[in-house]
C-alpha cells in the first residue's frame, strides 16, 4: 500500500512539475515584455517550490501504515 | 487619450516584442480583454485559498482532538496539495488572459488567440486590406466600464477580425480606421511619385 501510495504521488509531483514547465515555456516564448515574463516566472517558481517543499514534507511526516490501518492515525 | 495621441506615442511600446515582428515596424497599441473578464477568473482562485484557510480554522479550532501530530501532518499536507492546484490554475488563467492579445503595430494587425495551453491561433492583417470596423457593447457592465467588441471587416483570407471584450472599443475602431487612412494615403503618394 505504502508503495501504491508514493508512486501515485510521484505522479502527481511530477504532473505538477511538468504544469510549471509548461507555463514557464509559454511565458518565456512568447513574451512580449522582458522584465514582466522574468518576474512571472520567478514569482511561478518561488510559490511552487514552497509549495511542493512543504507538501513533500508533510507527505514524508505522515505514518500511512497508521493512516490505513488504524483508523487513519487520528484518534 | 485620444487615438491620435496613441498613435503618435509610439515610445510606450519600446521594451515589447512579438515573434515576426519587422526591423521598421512600430507597435502602437497592445490590446487585451478588459481587466474584469480576468477578475472574474481570479475570484474562483481567491475563493479557493479563502476555503483552505477556512478549513484550516474551522479543524484547529473546533476540532482539537484531532490534531495529533498525524492529525497536523494530514491537515498540512492536503492544504498544500490544494494549494499547489490552485496555484497552478491561477497561472494557467493568467496565461490564457495574457495571450489573448491583439497588437496593433503601425503595417498591420497580430490577433494572437490563446486557447487553453496547447493551442495558439496567429492570424494578422494589413491595414490596407481593412473593409469596415464596427463596434459593438452590449450589457450593463460593458456599458459602465466601456468594454466590448470591435469587428474588423476585411478582404483577405480571415474575413473578419474579432477584437473580443476590449476596454474602449470606439478609441480603437478610431485608431484603426486612421491608420487605415494613413496606409492608403502612403501608398497612393508612393504610386504617384512612381
Amino acid at each position: 500500500m505504502l508503495g501504491a501510495i508514493t508512486l501515485l504521488y510521484l505522479l502527481f509531483v511530477l504532473t505538477f512539475v511538468g504544469g510549471i514547465f509548461v507555463i514557464i515555456y509559454h511565458l518565456l516564448a512568447f513574451r512580449l515584455n522582458k522584465s514582466l515574463a522574468i518576474f512571472m516566472v520567478s514569482l511561478l517558481v518561488i510559490g511552487a517550490v514552497f509549495l511542493l517543499g512543504i507538501n513533500i514534507l508533510y507527505f514524508a511526516k505522515i505514518n500511512w501504515q497508521d493512516f490505513f490501518l488504524n483508523n487513519n492515525g487520528l484518534l | 487619450m485620444t487615438a491620435k495621441d496613441i498613435i503618435k506615442n509610439r515610445r510606450k511600446y519600446r521594451n515589447y516584442d512579438f515573434k515576426d515582428k519587422k526591423k521598421n515596424e512600430d507597435i502602437i497599441m497592445i490590446i487585451r480583454r478588459h481587466w474584469l473578464t480576468f477578475i472574474f477568473q481570479f475570484i474562483l482562485i481567491v475563493v479557493g485559498f479563502v476555503f483552505i484557510f477556512v478549513m484550516h480554522f474551522v479543524i484547529t479550532e473546533f476540532m482539537p482532538e484531532i490534531l495529533t501530530e498525524q492529525g497536523q501532518s494530514i491537515l498540512f499536507f492536503v492544504e498544500t496539495f490544494l494549494a499547489m492546484i490552485l496555484w497552478l490554475i491561477a497561472f494557467i488563467f493568467w496565461i490564457d488572459y495574457y495571450f489573448d492579445v491583439w497588437i496593433i503595430t503601425d503595417h498591420r494587425i497580430v490577433d494572437i488567440e490563446q486557447l487553453g495551453l496547447f493551442k495558439r491561433n496567429v492570424s494578422e492583417l494589413e491595414h490596407s486590406k481593412i473593409q469596415d470596423v464596427t463596434t459593438e457593447i452590449h450589457g450593463i457592465l460593458p456599458t459602465l466600464l466601456k468594454y466590448g467588441f470591435v469587428y474588423v471587416q476585411t478582404a483577405g483570407k480571415k474575413t473578419r477580425f474579432i477584437f473580443k471584450e476590449v476596454p474602449r472599443p470606439m478609441m480603437i475602431r478610431k485608431m484603426i480606421l486612421q491608420l487605415q487612412q494613413k496606409m492608403i494615403n502612403k501608398k497612393s503618394g508612393n504610386q504617384k511619385s512612381e
